[in-house]
């Protein structure tokens, strides 16, 4: 994989999710598409299985840092460090385990594992976050009403991963994601096992 | 690895009066991402109006309506301010003086984009403290319609974060509504309702009040209180298509007056109660915005830039 290029492709698609996010809300909802997250599902699907949970949590904290939130009454905003970094940890090693029995290039399976990878971040996020709301009452957070957005805003982004999946596959070799590499790590998850 | 994972969790769980020195991350991530971020919001702005493209006015009307809402704008804080003139004459009387009022100036600021977390939608603007925005400051669309505040921490060398009044997270507002004082679009064709309501009565000791909360999906929602008049008058009650204006002592002087939205549903309850839903005339997020500095601060900071 080449870390140039990745970092770039990051550093777009955190655009993307910052500058996307709100106008592609679904109607009045929360329910949003991650850009993110679809970047994080290619790269864990032909990633070194020994960087993938690395590469996760640093696109993770990346939007971590992106999104501040509103505490006290609107009265002031924090950055909350670790809630995306340790969802996108979580998502990354459910793609990981998944991989073995998919077909990467098939859109159908990239749909899939979008779906739920998104969906197991959101998970641990409202998680962490009623934890944290728990510990610290400033944070104005209902987990119920959370979950449900954030799991629609999870089938969301499998759908649009279905237009950004061929560009994606289209790009991987600027990546440094081939075929080649593909099966190779392959054989070292498969003798592990 | 697990070691990482437990620094992520306590920093996810410290409470927020200790989680401040977080947000310089966030201004970090904010300037590296605004080159990016900003033509990205621009594109979408362009699709945005475009789209609206059908509906929208002739510019010259809609250049002569923005013209008329300025200096309806300063004839409602000129009585905003005459408002506040009688209560500092009674508090001069009892021995106490208010004096908070400063004057301002508008920058104009350019959306780069949002930040969307499904919670709440924050705009991130291209104007800070080196442009004299500060923690409060009052920001506006087009000048005369009141679309958020910057909240603490808010605030980065070059870039804020504004937390729309229609935020979920945002706090209840007082607004008052003036009886006959229409939308626009709604006044060609009022309600029979609001044609008993068409002649204009300003005066602010006759306006409706009410407290509005956000509802977190561009609205904000609120019953109204029994106007303070005589009793042989009619008490004037809210219709569809009135403009509803800041009438609330938290926020600052130059906030006040300002148009919060129009009246796009009543709800009357058994007890005769009337629950409101306004509706600002803007669709986040906009393209630009201009934030209300004070004066005194936009001169710092210009003096500052100049050294610089």
């Amino acid at each position: 994989m080449n870390p140039v290029a990745i970092s770039i492709a990051a550093y777009m698609f955190l655009g993307l999710e910052a500058a996307l996010r709100g106008p592609l809300a679904l109607g009045n909802t929360a329910a949003t598409p991650s850009f993110m997250m679809i970047l994080m599902v290619f790269l864990a699907i032909h990633g070194q299985a020994r960087t993938v949970p690395w590469l996760c949590m640093a696109l993770g904290l990346g939007v971590d840092l992106i999104g501040s939130r509103p505490v006290n009454g609107g009265e002031a905003l924090v950055t909350i460090i670790g809630p995306n970094a340790l969802g996108y940890f979580a998502a990354g090693h459910l793609v990981l385990a998944l991989r073995g029995i998919m077909l990467r290039r098939n859109p159908v399976a990239f749909f899939f594992l979008c779906c739920c990878g998104a969906a197991m971040s959101q998970l641990v996020i409202v998680v962490v976050l009623t934890c944290r709301s728990a510990v610290d009452s400033s944070l104005a957070w209902s987990p119920l009403a959370e979950l449900l957005a954030r799991l629609g805003g999870s089938l969301y982004t499998g759908v649009v991963s279905i237009f950004i999946g061929p560009i994606l596959h289209a790009a991987a070799g600027l990546m440094g994601i081939t075929e080649a590499y593909n099966r190779r790590d392959s054989r070292r998850v498969m003798r592990r096992m | 690895m697990v070691l990482v994972i437990a620094v992520l969790f306590l920093l996810t769980i410290l409470p927020s009066r200790y989680a401040g020195w977080t947000n310089w991350f966030g201004n970090v991530a904010d300037f590296v991402l605004a080159p990016i971020q900003w033509p990205l919001n621009l594109v979408v702005s362009v699709f945005k109006r475009s789209s609206e493209g059908a509906n929208s006015l002739d510019p010259v009307i809609a250049a002569l309506e923005r013209e008329r809402d300025k200096y309806k704008d300063a004839y409602y804080r000129t009585l905003g301010e005459l408002d506040q003139s009688r209560t500092q004459l009674a508090a001069m009387a009892s021995g106490l003086l208010v004096n908070d009022e400063l004057p301002f100036k508008l920058l104009p600021a350019p959306v780069i984009g949002s930040v969307f977390d499904g919670a709440s939608q924050l705009l991130r603007i291209r104007a800070g403290a080196r442009n004299g925005v500060t923690e409060g400051s009052v920001v506006t669309f087009e000048g005369v319609e009141l679309l958020g505040r910057i909240p603490i921490g808010g605030v980065a060398d070059r870039i804020s974060k504004v937390l729309p009044i229609t935020d979920r997270n945002a706090r209840p507002i007082s607004v008052l509504i003036f009886p006959g004082e229409m939308a626009e679009e709604l006044a060609a064709e009022p309600t029979a309702e609001a044609k008993q309501l068409l002649v204009p009565n300003l005066e602010p000791g006759s306006a409706i009040a009410a407290q509005l909360v956000p509802t977190g999906s561009g609205t904000l929602v609120g019953p109204v209180e029994a106007p303070r008049m005589r009793a042989e008058y009619m008490p004037p009650r809210p219709a569809l298509g009135m403009l509803v204006r800041l009438r609330d002592s938290r926020w600052p002087a130059s906030a006040q007056m300002l148009i919060v939205g129009r009246i796009t549903f009543i709800d009357t309850q058994s007890n005769g109660r009337q629950i409101i839903t306004v509706t600002p005339r803007y669709v986040l997020p906009v393209a630009d915005v201009l934030v209300r500095v004070s004066g005194d601060e936009a001169a710092d900071a210009a003096m500052k830039g100049g050294r610089q």
